[in-house]
Parts: structure tokens; sequence; C-alpha cells
């Protein structure tokens, strides 16, 4: 299924990615970030709170957003 | 579709087309031309000041221009990326996506606004507190009218309950000055947000910047936000450690704290002056004239008649006139 990832880590990624059914959302975040803490991030499914083990419907819209970004 | 829905489903439009525009939109890519021109002038204005002396005024222009330089180096990098990538920034989302957006600010935030005539979306962040030191809410406030140019003025971020630093009133969070973010490693995200149309994004970016801090670069730290300048040498001093001077009231540090040589009390170097006789430093309120010749005296250097030393000898050194001195005087004349 197709799902649009935003993720405003770094320097910011907005595409369509095709992901397999069943995918929640906590397994497409740690797909994203790697190494770095899901509880560092602000997800949002279809821009409302969701469970990290929700699962994922063809067309939703993801954004992962770092919830510390350090200024200078 | 309730007349408020009708409202921000225009306004959805609007943005939209102004971010998007009527054609095919070139690479947003500007170059720093008004931070240059800043370090042009820092630089001119930290030369006059080091000639006058001024070193405290240089300190702080040096912090600005470190600052401005910063600004240059992310700004060149941002451009080099662009040239480098293929360009993600003709990827504007809908204006349905627009409107989703706006709808969604009411949940993110305490309060969002728009303004038709000023061209602006503005949301209230909750009450900001880093390390212990409240800040209070902000406003970030978008033209969106100026999204296309990627300027400095894209957006803003105003104190709604000002807490400033000590020493600079203009600047309201360690990471924002004149109501301007210094968005460091959030400058890509945000930039690509703006460009993309995602207001929600946007907004939350510069939400979670704000409640971030990066003690390696502020404009002014927190462990420094309540001290005060030494007004004699510049550095920071903290509140709890501060010396006050006793005439003037401006704050000193331990090193310049100077005390009167009769009353004790703490003064600045511009507030005591030496005694004539002794050249010890005293306040004004530990100085006295002398009656003959007006010096400034020291209550040790003045006699009971509050005469100076020198005053005093010279009047003993003069020979005494007899009684009837001046009637053999007069004769002799």
């Amino acid at each position: 299924m197709r799902i649009l990832v935003i993720n405003n880590d770094g320097g910011g990624f907005a595409d369509y990615v095709d992901v397999d059914h069943g995918m929640s959302v906590d397994q497409l975040v740690r797909r994203q970030i790697g190494a770095a803490k899901p509880d560092h991030y602000l997800i949002r499914v279809n821009r409302q709170p969701v469970a990290r083990d929700q699962q994922l419907q063809d067309g939703d819209r993801i954004s992962i957003t770092p919830t510390k970004i350090e200024g200078a | 579709m309730t007349r408020t829905k009708n409202s921000l489903a225009r306004l959805a439009v609007t943005i939209r087309a102004a971010i998007a525009g009527g054609h095919a939109r070139l690479p947003c890519a500007t170059l720093p031309r008004t931070a240059w021109q800043h370090c042009d002038n820092h630089l001119r204005q930290i030369s006059r000041a080091r000639e006058r002396g001024w070193y405290l005024a240089a300190a702080n222009l040096e912090r600005d221009l470190r600052y401005e330089v910063a600004r240059i180096r992310a700004e060149l990098a941002e451009i080099e990326q662009q040239l480098g990538t293929a360009p993600t920034t003709d990827k504007v989302v809908p204006a349905a996506e627009v409107y989703r957006d706006l709808v969604t600010l009411g949940a993110e935030f305490e309060d969002w606004s728009f303004d038709r005539c000023e061209r602006t979306v503005s949301v209230t962040t909750a009450p900001i507190e880093l390390e212990g030191i409240y800040l209070g809410p902000f406003m970030i406030r978008l033209h969106w009218d100026r999204v296309r140019g990627a300027g400095a003025d894209t957006y803003q971020v105003l104190a709604l309950d000002p807490r400033p630093a000590a020493t600079r009133d203009d600047i309201t969070h360690p990471h924002v000055r004149q109501e301007e973010l210094c968005e460091g490693e959030g400058r890509l995200p945000i930039r690509r947000a703006l460009a993309e149309g995602r207001l929600l994004d946007f907004f939350l970016l510069v939400s979670n910047l704000l409640n971030s801090y990066n003690a390696e670069s502020p404009f002014v730290s927190l462990a420094d936000w309540f001290a005060e300048s030494c007004a004699d040498c510049g550095t920071f001093v903290n509140r709890d450690d501060r010396y006050v001077c006793s005439a003037c009231e401006s704050s000193l540090c331990d090193e310049c704290q100077l005390s009167c040589g009769d009353c004790g009390d703490s003064f600045c170097n511009d507030c005591l002056g030496p005694c004539e006789g002794c050249h010890d430093q005293y306040c004004q309120s530990c100085l006295k004239r002398c009656g003959e010749c007006r010096a400034l005296r020291c209550h040790d250097c003045l006699d009971d008649q509050e005469r100076c030393n020198c005053c005093h000898e010279q009047e003993l050194a003069e020979p005494e006139v007899p009684a009837d001195g001046l009637g053999q005087a007069a004769l002799s004349a």
C-alpha cells in the first residue's frame, strides 16, 4: 500500500512510499529514524495523534517531527 | 459547509496560491545580502569601539558578528544543497491539504488566528520554560505572502509575556533575537515545510525548536539569563554575586568593586575619587574641601578647622605678628 511519509528530521523528506499491508506506525517510524529513539518524535497520522501499534491504511499521511531541535 | 469552514477553505486557496505562484517555480535561493551587510556594519563598529576603548561594546558587537557569520554560512549551505539536489520546492501541497492543516492548528496550539489584510497566520504556543526559567508563551506569525522570498522576515516569533535576558531586552528566548528565530538545525526542514505549503509541520517545527535549548550557541545562555554586565569590565555577574555601587547603583563584579577608604561601602571606579593628600580612594560623601585651598581631602587629611595639612603647616610657618606690631610698622613706613 502507498502512504505519504513526511519526515521533518534532518533536511526534511516528504514523499510517497510503498509499505507492506499491516505495517504499524511504530514499525514505519523505526524504519525512518534508524537508531534514534521514537520518544523523541511527534508522530501524527492524518494529523491526529495515534497509538504506536496502530496499523497503517492505504493513503495514510504520517508525519514524524523531532521534539528536540537545536537552534543556534 | 458552515461559514467558518468556508472562510478557512478560501483562506487555504489564497495561501496555497501565494506559496505556489502562478508559474513554474525556481528554487527559492536568495543570497545572504542582509546578513553580509550586517557583518560589514559590525566590523566597522567593532573597530571604532576598540579605538575608543569601549571594550564592552566591542564584545557585544563581536557576539552579534558571530551570529551573522553563522547565518551567512547556513544560507550559503542551503543554496548549495538546492543546487545539488532535484528541486523539491515545486511540490506544493494542494489547497485541501492547506485547509486540513489550518483546521488542525486549533488542536495543536493554545490559540491560532489569521489576518487577511496583513496576510498572516499566527499560532500561540503554551508557556515555555527551559531549565526552570520561565520565558512565557510565544506567538509564531507567518507572512504567507513572503514564503516564496524565503527571507528572514517570512515569519516572526513574538514574546507575549516577555522575560528577556537581563543584559539584552531584545533577546526573549536563548535562540530568538529581535523577534527572529535562529533556526540552527531546524533551518532546512522549516524552509522545506514552508516551500511545500505544509503549514502545520512548519508551526510544529518552530514550536518544538522554541521548546529546545542548545547550550552550545545561544544568543544569551540560560546560565547568564539573569546575569548583569559589570559596569566597569563588562563580564557577566550573577545577581547573587554582584556588588552594587552605593552612588550610581550600577552592577559590579568582585574584581571591579572598590571600597571607600572611610565608610567602606562599595563603589564603581567612576564614583570614587582620590584624596589629594594621601591619594587613597574615597566616595564623594567622605571627601571634603579644605577651607583654605579648596583641595579635596579625606577626614584624616583635614584638621579640626577643616584645613588640609599643607595649609595648616603654612599657617604654622608664618611669623606671629606682635600685639603692637602694626603701630611700629606704620611709624617705620
